[in-house]
């Protein structure tokens, strides 16, 4: 064979094998997806880490060394000022290492936090810490649970738990993005039975996911073309990101101006705005800028899905309120959980974990997960946490539905017995928090069940009998002082529930307070020890007294309510309670002890 | 550490001195004997323009050969990668802080790399290639040659550090310009000003002056209400509409303003002479014969030492427990916009929990102190007091009036933390300090750049100094390598365990041995010891006094020995054999 026809042969078995090598690329990719061998698709926003990785895969490890180095020596010197970009530069050079990214987050939500001394700069690394995460560590580990139960942990237990003294100014905060994001309740929404509060918790999130993903498609609809090009006119281009919710805003609190005019056309271009936007031939349009806009917050800023949202809240039965952190903790734990699952591991400890999470936020939410803002919510005031009655039912199903899941041995009744204890306590706050709120069936099918499965000696005198016996406290006689200490509290908390407007909560707790009153009043032995003053007056003196606690506008909210003239700053209490107090004798105590016998004996209510 | 660990030690410092030795010797050896080639003059007559000629060609030929072209596209590379990506801890104070100390550091690293580069090819590379004869053979002394060439490797560090300090000045700007930009697309969209309103109201951040103030009182809302012709409230109202984050930013901006983007000059708390009473503890000890075995009076001298100065920094709780330092400073300049402040560390060991006082909260890590400025007695006089957190640094402004006409700063401090903690300042460490604006930040960049020049100086001596005996590799490694030492003298010291905390409370021959080493190679090694980009990104100007001390002690000094030195190889080097 000559050279040259062994040369042409040579290269045409070269270019068939290439081409029988390339029919199977397609195939291997589908078993290495398969076998979950295949990276996912980077995200525009964090494929500079892409970049840099087979870049630096020379000199990666020591200048990841010398990155860390520097990161602690900064640390221990107090000098934090590229804590997040140093972090930011750890992680990326090693962006498959998710014990990195959770250690990063954790670090600044949790270390660096707490060296810094104001709420606010708390609140940036807190943030840092689990946007870190949320915004660069999952999109580049789309399936590591890890990096989920780490995020939902940061969010639930940092931001959403009591432990951080600052916890109220992070619970604001995490609140107020929300609120700002999702957008505030419609004109008109408020009204008698309907708080502004209750609109988060029914937040129609289907409006939203329905919402297109691209401005294209959404200006295909000529109805907002048209409404976006009359807005053009006005120097308002609604196409940009935060144009048109700041217009509503500014419209909402009257401080909208025009751009690009001056004079007294600015007038005329004022009014004839005004007009487009109340022109109740745009509205359609109107919405759909608005749902598009607040989507686009939710997919870019919050990174959520939000067809997710929508399933988990049918799932659940229940709208989550996503102004809480455990509404989201709760989000990245079923996405954490979903995402993890097929892989090879026969034990996965984040799994088991994140489970837990899930089950922690759920309680979470039933015992503080109603949340009320303040109407000086923005100069500060941190929110009030109540019960939220509807999770009763969904914590509920969740012990029924894990017990299953996780009991390896049967057990007598319905509820695995490692979560009895939590149980049977979570089902008796929710019959009296369910009796409070006059939901006596749901009540009684709590308390049906718990006798029937659990039965203990306080059930057996009945629903009615249990609750008597959970307000035996309410009944208890006690000295002068601390039955003054215990209605002046409970005046208290009402005082704090009409100030964040929860006007019926509010009502209750001064019912509650009444009727220690007048049970004191009644019961008391002593005419001599009996109050000189009157509930009314006891009321006022505590609105005043306690005003210092509440910010101002909220004082004055619950002077209004409770018909009151508020005092101006640096003037006295008009209404002074006795200071001296009077003591009791040995015989009155005795007699106070005989009758708080007797009305234990009665049971009466 | 071992006795075994100590000895392997010991062994390995032998080792290591003994092969130093040998090295020293040979150097010298080749240097001043037998075969070391011609002496020269010290000539002065015509030097500045042999030397500018030679500097002239060393510069030219670096340029030729790529070196400094290619350092100055790394440097002009990372300073725009760094503008562009620098976010700091993600507020405008941390972004430019960040930026700044990236891009200044970075090009001080990279300069010195090059000079090291450039320096050890100077010489050696003429002298393999033989092109030295051009010059060696005109009647030119051999020191000039070698100032020539180190004349020639700083001009182009020089030049490309100024380009980078330029860079990093304009860039700094540039960040806080994209800052406003920013700052006032969000007074349009969620303030829902007019673009001219919110032009003006970012424009008013210049005529911000004076010190910082929390909320309303903030001199940032004082700016915005005169150029928005609003009330302060009505200004407060409009920043509670912009992003959480953005009014943060705005209060990071004015820190930024007062203490960062400034020049300023720092007052150490200066300790009393404890000495007498130092001695007078020694002396009774000694008589009463109570001295403990094996201790020298050297180290009785030391752990008195200790144990005074502990006790003077700690204070204990109670107003009786206050203390009063003075400082002394140069003659104020009085006015509501001089900006004076104090920055303290509060160490407290453990953990502090929280507490609450009358309704009061007093936060974890926290201790409720108070600081007095001035004279007590004096109408000036100003107090304040909160809760400080420990172990970190804070800054407090104090107002300028109570400072005495002659320059005296009075400052009282009382332990008032109902916690009942113990709380020390390390005054010797920068523990507390008067700080104070002296210049402007253009000042403080030029103050930081120059004394990035200084080590890059000594170092230029040191590579000029290897380029003549050694060839451009084995130079490079070995001048690189003590770079790379002395800029890691902390983390040696630690890795060799000769720091104080390996001490304890006997100190051991092996230690003060180990301290001793290491102290000696940072000693011989050492090529400047000003950390200027840190001072520069806290606002701090690393002063005209300390750039001169250390010009003295690196550049004139250590750098002229080394030069010396040079002078004396390069005149016994045997530059060509001569064949009869």
């Amino acid at each position: 064979m000559r050279p040259a026809t062994r040369k042409w042969m040579f290269v045409l078995v070269a270019i068939s094998l290439a081409y029988a090598a390339s029919l199977r690329v397609a195939p291997m990719n589908e078993l290495r997806e398969a076998h979950q061998l295949v990276l996912p698709p980077l995200p525009k926003k964090v494929s500079s880490s892409a970049l840099l990785t087979p870049l630096l895969a020379l000199g990666r490890a020591p200048l990841v060394d010398y990155l860390w180095l520097r990161a602690t020596k900064l640390k221990d010197e107090g000098r934090i000022f590229d804590a997040y970009q140093l972090a930011q530069w750890i992680c990326e050079l090693q962006p498959k290492f998710p014990s990195v990214w959770a250690f990063q987050g954790w670090n600044m939500a949790y270390n660096i936090s707490v060296t810094q001394k104001s709420a606010e700069e708390r609140w940036r690394w807190v943030r840092n810490g689990y946007e870190l995460i949320r915004d660069k560590g999952i999109p580049l580990n789309p399936n590591n649970t890890q990096l989920y139960r780490e995020l939902a942990w940061i969010l639930f237990h940092k931001v959403g738990d009591l432990l951080d003294e600052w916890q109220g100014y992070y619970k604001l905060q995490f609140a107020l993005q929300m609120q700002d994001i999702l957008g505030p309740p419609p004109e008109g929404y408020e009204r008698a039975g309907r708080l502004a509060g209750d609109y988060y918790r029914s937040y129609d999130f289907e409006r939203l996911a329905s919402s297109p993903q691209k401005l294209v498609d959404l200006l295909r609809d000529p109805e907002v073309a048209a409404f976006a090009n009359k807005l053009d006119t006005f120097g308002y281009d609604v196409r940009q990101n935060s144009v048109y919710l700041g217009l509503i805003a500014s419209l909402a609190d009257n401080t909208l101006e025009v751009r690009g005019t001056t004079g007294n056309r600015k007038e005329d271009q004022l009014v004839a705005l005004k007009a487009a936007i109340n022109d109740p031939a745009s509205k359609p349009a109107q919405q759909k800028l608005d749902n598009f806009w607040r989507a686009w917050r939710v997919r870019n800023e919050l990174k959520m899905d939000l067809a997710k949202i929508v399933e988990m809240n049918k799932t659940f039965g229940l709208i989550l309120d996503y102004r809480l952190p455990e509404s989201h903790a709760l989000y990245w734990s079923v996405l954490g959980v979903e995402k993890g699952r097929g892989t090879r591991l026969n034990y996965d400890i984040h799994q088991l974990n994140t489970r837990r999470l899930e089950f922690f936020c759920l309680q979470k939410m039933f015992h503080r997960g109603r949340i009320a803002m303040s109407r000086d919510s923005k100069a500060g005031e941190p929110p009030l946490m109540q019960p939220d009655i509807r999770v009763a039912k969904v914590l509920f199903d969740a012990f029924v539905r894990d017990s299953e899941q996780f009991e390896k041995k049967k057990n007598e009744g319905p509820i695995s017995q490692n979560f009895i204890t939590g149980f049977v306590g979570f089902a008796r706050t929710a019959i009296l928090r369910y009796h409070e709120l006059g939901m006596n069936k749901e009540a009684q099918e709590f308390f049906d069940y718990l006798n029937r499965y659990y039965p203990d000696r306080m059930y057996e005198r009945g629903l009615s009998g249990f609750l008597e016996e959970q307000f035996r406290e309410d009944k208890k006689l006690y000295d002068y002082r601390t039955s003054l200490a215990r209605i002046e509290a409970m005046i208290f908390r009402a005082l704090l529930h009409y100030a964040y407007d929860e006007d019926e909560e509010a009502v209750r707790f001064l019912k509650r307070a009444k009727e220690l009153y007048d049970t004191y009043q009644r019961t008391v032995a002593s005419p001599r020890l009996r109050y000189t003053f009157t509930f009314a007056q006891t009321i006022e003196q505590v609105v005043h007294e306690r005003a210092g606690q509440l910010s101002r506008a909220s004082y004055e909210n619950v002077c209004r309510k409770l018909n009151l003239a508020p005092l101006t700053e640096g003037s006295t209490i008009p209404i002074n309670l006795p200071t001296s107090q009077p003591m009791e004798t040995p015989e009155e105590q005795a007699a106070r002890e005989k009758a708080n016998a007797e009305l234990q004996k009665s049971g009466a209510p | 550490m071992t006795y075994d660990e100590n000895r392997l030690f010991l062994i390995m410092l032998g080792f290591g001195l003994f092969m130093g030795l040998v090295t020293l010797l040979y150097v010298i050896k080749q240097a001043f004997g037998r075969d070391g080639g011609e002496v020269g003059g010290w000539e002065i007559r015509g030097a500045p323009g042999r030397i500018f000629a030679i500097a002239r060609t060393t510069l030219a030929e670096g340029l030729r050969a790529k070196v400094g072209a290619g350092f100055a596209a790394i440097i002009f590379i990372a300073i725009p990668i760094f503008y562009f990506t620098a976010e700091g801890d993600g507020t405008i104070k941390g972004r430019v802080q960040m930026f700044l100390s990236y891009s200044m550091g970075f090009s001080g690293f990279v300069i010195g790399v090059l000079t090291i580069m450039f320096s050890c090819r100077s010489l050696s590379v003429e002298i393999a290639s033989k092109q030295i004869f051009g010059i060696a053979s005109k009647p030119v002394p051999r020191w000039q040659i070698v100032a020539g060439k180190w004349v020639g490797v700083m001009s182009l560090n020089v030049a490309l550090l100024t380009v980078s300090t330029i860079a990093a000045y304009a860039g700094t700007q540039g960040v806080i310009k994209r800052f406003k930009n920013q700052l006032t697309g969000e007074l349009e969209s969620y303030g829902g000003l007019t673009p001219v309103q919110a032009a003006t109201t970012v424009a008013a951040l210049e005529d911000v002056h004076g010190i910082g103030r929390q909320g309303v009182q903030s001199p940032i809302v004082d700016a915005f209400a005169k150029s928005l012709g609003r009330t302060p409230d009505q200004v407060a109202d409009l920043l509670l509409r912009l992003p959480e984050g953005t009014r943060m930013n705005l209060r990071r901006f004015d820190e930024l303003r007062r203490h960062v983007i400034a020049c300023r000059a720092a007052l150490k708390a200066e300790l009393p002479d404890f000495a007498p009473e130092i001695r007078a503890q020694v002396d009774k000890l000694k008589k009463s014969g109570e001295i403990p075995e094996g201790w020298t009076e050297s180290k009785l001298l030391q752990n008195f030492k200790a144990a005074v100065i502990g006790q003077f920094c700690t204070i204990p709780p109670g107003p009786q427990n206050a203390r009063q330092w003075k400082f002394k400073g140069p003659r104020p300049i009085k006015g509501k916009n001089v900006i004076m402040s104090i920055r303290f560390k509060l160490d407290a060991p453990g953990y502090v929990p929280p507490q609450e006082v009358r309704g009061e909260q007093l936060p974890e890590n926290t201790l409720l102190c108070f600081w007095g400025f001035g004279d007590s007695a004096k109408a000036d006089y100003a107090e304040t007091g909160e809760p400080y957190p420990v172990n970190s640094f804070f800054e407090l402004e104090m107002p300028s009036e109570c400072v005495e006409d002659d320059g005296t700063i009075v400052i009282s401090f009382a332990n008032m933390d109902p916690r009942r903690q113990s709380v020390s300042m390390d005054l010797a460490n920068k523990g507390l300090e008067v700080l104070y604006h002296t210049g402007t930040f253009e000042e403080g960049v030029v103050q930081a750049a120059l004394a990035i020049l200084i080590p890059v100086a000594c170092l230029a001596s040191f590579g000029v100094c290897a380029s003549t005996f050694l060839s451009f590799p084995v130079g490079t490694l070995i001048v690189m390598t003590l770079f790379i030492v002395a800029s890691s003298m902390g983390f040696v010291a630690d890795a060799l365990a000769a720091t104080k905390d390996y001490a304890g409370a006997n100190m051991t021959l092996e230690w003060e041995i180990r301290r001793f080493t290491v102290d000696a190679i940072g000693w011989v090694l050492a090529i400047g010891d000003l950390d200027s980009v840190s001072e520069l990104i806290e606002g701090r100007a690393v002063g005209w006094a300390a750039l001169w001390s250390n010009t003295w002690k690196f550049v004139l000094l250590k750098g002229t020995a080394v030069f010396v030195l040079a002078v004396l190889v390069l005149r016994r080097r045997e530059l060509a054999t001569v064949i009869v």
